[in-house]
């Protein structure tokens, strides 16, 4: 574990340099993600990363709402309650919904009674930076989907390509529906879109997402799917796993042992 | 040739005053929009409406141009050379209604000219916006340059020609990537390579009728009557047009509606708004096929009005799927209604202008 601890910090910390390396010569704050779309290969090549994220039902609590809640902290998601204008980054669904497209008939509701968390797949060919006309998402250099709020027109051609419902949109202003307000996150303007960021924020830092450090049960595992040797890939290699809607070929990063 | 727009009649007068409201009622509505954001529209279930339904329907009528445009230029078929100009002007006005619609849908307005900054090669939404300007720029400056010559007797300058060439493949791209729009949408591949050909038919099939609609009101209001032979030219296209679209709008609501089950669900809006349009649609249709109404003017017109707004209403069926899949529920605001007839009564007020210049050069000439 600490192999893989260290492991870790040496990856997150490249993306750290990187971060300093293209927010130099910019007047970003360098925890604000670079924006240029170029520097990026969207190939998964060997030896780069491919952060992923493994979900494993089995540990899961029903009613359990410490990831969502903890993302929510995080990133200062907005909440406006159960509407049908409420942003979510990281949320809790049936099986039904999450799995929309598997088969259902005679299954065990061992699998289906639980609520099963969902979120940006960060899929390896998204078709939500294909349809956005701006290139304010867009792929970067360790498999993330990122979004820039700042390039975003809100015309919502994301929202309506992602297969997995994944992306939010401020209707109105979110800052009056944020219950606790955080500053180690920059919070959103009505009319951008949001979506969850695989934490890259705190990755910078070598910490885990916020999700996966919430998480008691230790659900959710998260690392780098193109490193054989990461505990995500030793557990894809000893489960069967599922990605969500694999038949559309966006090729998730996200996977579920039900 | 602009001033003409100052110079009318009591019903011309009317007629401004009219668009006019419906301008300051929809710029109200849009400075709501605004302060509170797009949260003043019945949208939140249902991503994109009314606003993303009527850039759908005129970017794809401002194609139409192509149906008189093609027959002129290429085949040099004289009689459409009467009604050119009207076209290319109803091919500008139609662009730009479609363009506002796009901006008033934005969730940041102010950033409209990323896209084109930012312009994306592989997204339709990218290209949509483009093709809109550019075919929005060529009809302008074609029609107007035609019109100029015309008024000094003179043949339309020769450099013009390229450009309406060029406008032949753009009016056929234009409906066919506004049908990638929504096309590309992962969430109902199954009805995707329909729609971009669904969108080609009716692009002609409504902007032809719209055209028609044009030709019948001027020679009403102005007297200006383009002749027998030209409208049958034009009913005849329409009728080709929209026999295919309709077909094509059952075939899609059976596959689609039957197929899932969805037909029964008419407690939607949305749901009964496609039934009704290709009842609609198929009626209207009837109208061009029997003899005795075809040469009615009075039956005509009905009819070009009922392809037009069937093909409008048809719009929302596509975005009946857009998102989490299945029906989704929407119903409209009044705000976000007077925001969609504001634009809409901005670029009719464009083309009556356009085309009050058009009947002093015909009058003239
Ligand atoms: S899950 Fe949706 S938002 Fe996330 S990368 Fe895939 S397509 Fe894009
Ligand atoms: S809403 Fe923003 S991020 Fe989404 S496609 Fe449009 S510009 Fe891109």
């Amino acid at each position: 574990m600490n192999e893989e601890r260290r492991e870790f910090i040496k990856k997150t910390s490249i993306g750290f340099l990187a971060g300093i390396g293209v927010s130099s010569g910019l007047f970003l704050n360098f925890l604000m993600e670079k924006t240029d779309a170029s520097l990026w290969s969207d190939k998964t090549v060997a030896g780069t990363i491919r952060w992923g994220m493994l979900i494993d039902m089995r540990k899961c609590i029903d009613g359990c709402q410490k990831c969502v809640d903890a993302c929510r902290l995080a990133h200062d998601v907005p909440d406006f309650g159960n509407s049908s204008r409420q942003i979510e980054w990281l949320k809790k669904s049936p099986y039904s919904e999450v799995f929309s497209t598997s088969g259902r008939d005679f299954i065990s509701t061992e699998r289906t009674k639980k609520s099963i968390p969902s979120l940006c797949n960060h899929c390896a060919d998204p078709s939500c930076v294909r349809a956005c006309p701006t290139q304010a998402l867009f792929k970067r250099f360790d498999g993330i989907v990122a979004l820039d709020y700042h390039r975003c027109t809100g015309c919502r051609a994301c929202m309506a390509s992602c297969p997995y419902d994944a992306i939010s949109f401020n209707w109105s202003d979110p800052r009056p529906a944020i219950k606790t307000l955080n500053d180690s996150y920059p919070t959103r303007e009505k009319g951008v879109v949001e979506k969850c960021n695989f934490c890259s924020e705190r990755l910078l830092k070598g910490k885990l997402p916020a999700c996966v450090d919430a998480c008691p049960e230790k659900t959710l595992t998260f690392g780098d799917l193109n490193d054989p040797k990461s505990a995500i890939r030793q557990l894809l290699e000893k489960n069967q796993t599922m990605q969500r809607k694999p038949e559309l070929g966006t090729l998730p990063s996200v996977f579920y042992i039900i | 040739m602009i001033e003409n727009a100052l110079k009318g009649n009591r019903p011309y007068w009317i007629w401004m005053t009219l668009l006019l409201l419906l301008i300051v009622s929809g710029i109200s509505a849009y400075s709501q929009q605004l302060r509170l954001g797009l949260s003043v529209t019945g949208l939140g279930d249902a991503l994109w409406g009314l606003s993303i339904m009527q850039f759908t329907f005129m970017a794809s009528a401002a194609a139409s141009t192509l149906l008189v445009v093609l027959p002129l230029s290429l085949h040099d078929y004289k009689p459409f050379g009467k009604i050119v100009v009207i076209a290319q002007f109803l091919g500008a006005s139609a662009s730009a209604i479609a363009l506002l619609s796009l901006c008033i849908d934005m969730g940041k307005p102010q950033l409209i000219l990323d896209l084109l900054r930012y312009a994306t090669p592989y997204s339709p939404y990218s290209w949509a916006f483009f093709l809109l300007i550019g075919y929005f720029l060529i009809n302008l400056v074609t029609g107007w340059a035609t019109l100029g010559a015309e008024r000094k007797g003179v043949p339309a300058p020769t450099w013009i020609l390229p450009l309406i060439y060029l406008s032949i493949p753009w009016a056929i791209t234009l409906p066919v990537v506004t049908g990638f729009v929504y096309a590309s949408f992962p969430a109902n591949h199954w009805i995707a390579s329909l729609l971009a050909l669904r969108l080609l038919a009716s692009a002609y099939a409504s902007g032809t009728a719209l055209l028609l609609l044009i030709t019948f009101i001027m020679k009403r209001a102005a007297g200006f009557d383009v002749g027998r032979e030209v409208t049958d030219k034009l009913v005849m296209l329409l009728t080709y047009a929209a026999t295919f679209t309709f077909v094509l709008v059952g075939v899609e609501c059976f596959a689609s509606l039957c197929g899932k089950g969805l037909l029964l669900q008419y407690k939607n809006l949305m749901v009964s708004l496609t039934w009704s349009s290709l009842l609609l649609g198929i009626a209207s249709l009837a109208v061009f096929h029997v003899p005795a109404w075809k040469n009615s003017f009075r039956h005509l017109t009905a009819a070009s009005l009922g392809v037009v707004l069937s093909i409008f209403a048809e719009k929302g069926a596509a975005l009946l799927y857009l998102s989490k899949g299945g029906v989704v529920a929407y119903t409209p605001t009044m705000t976000e209604l007077s925001m969609v007839l504001g634009v809409l009564a901005l670029g009719t007020l464009f083309l009556t202008i356009l085309l009050k210049a058009v009947l002093a050069v015909k009058r003239a000439g």
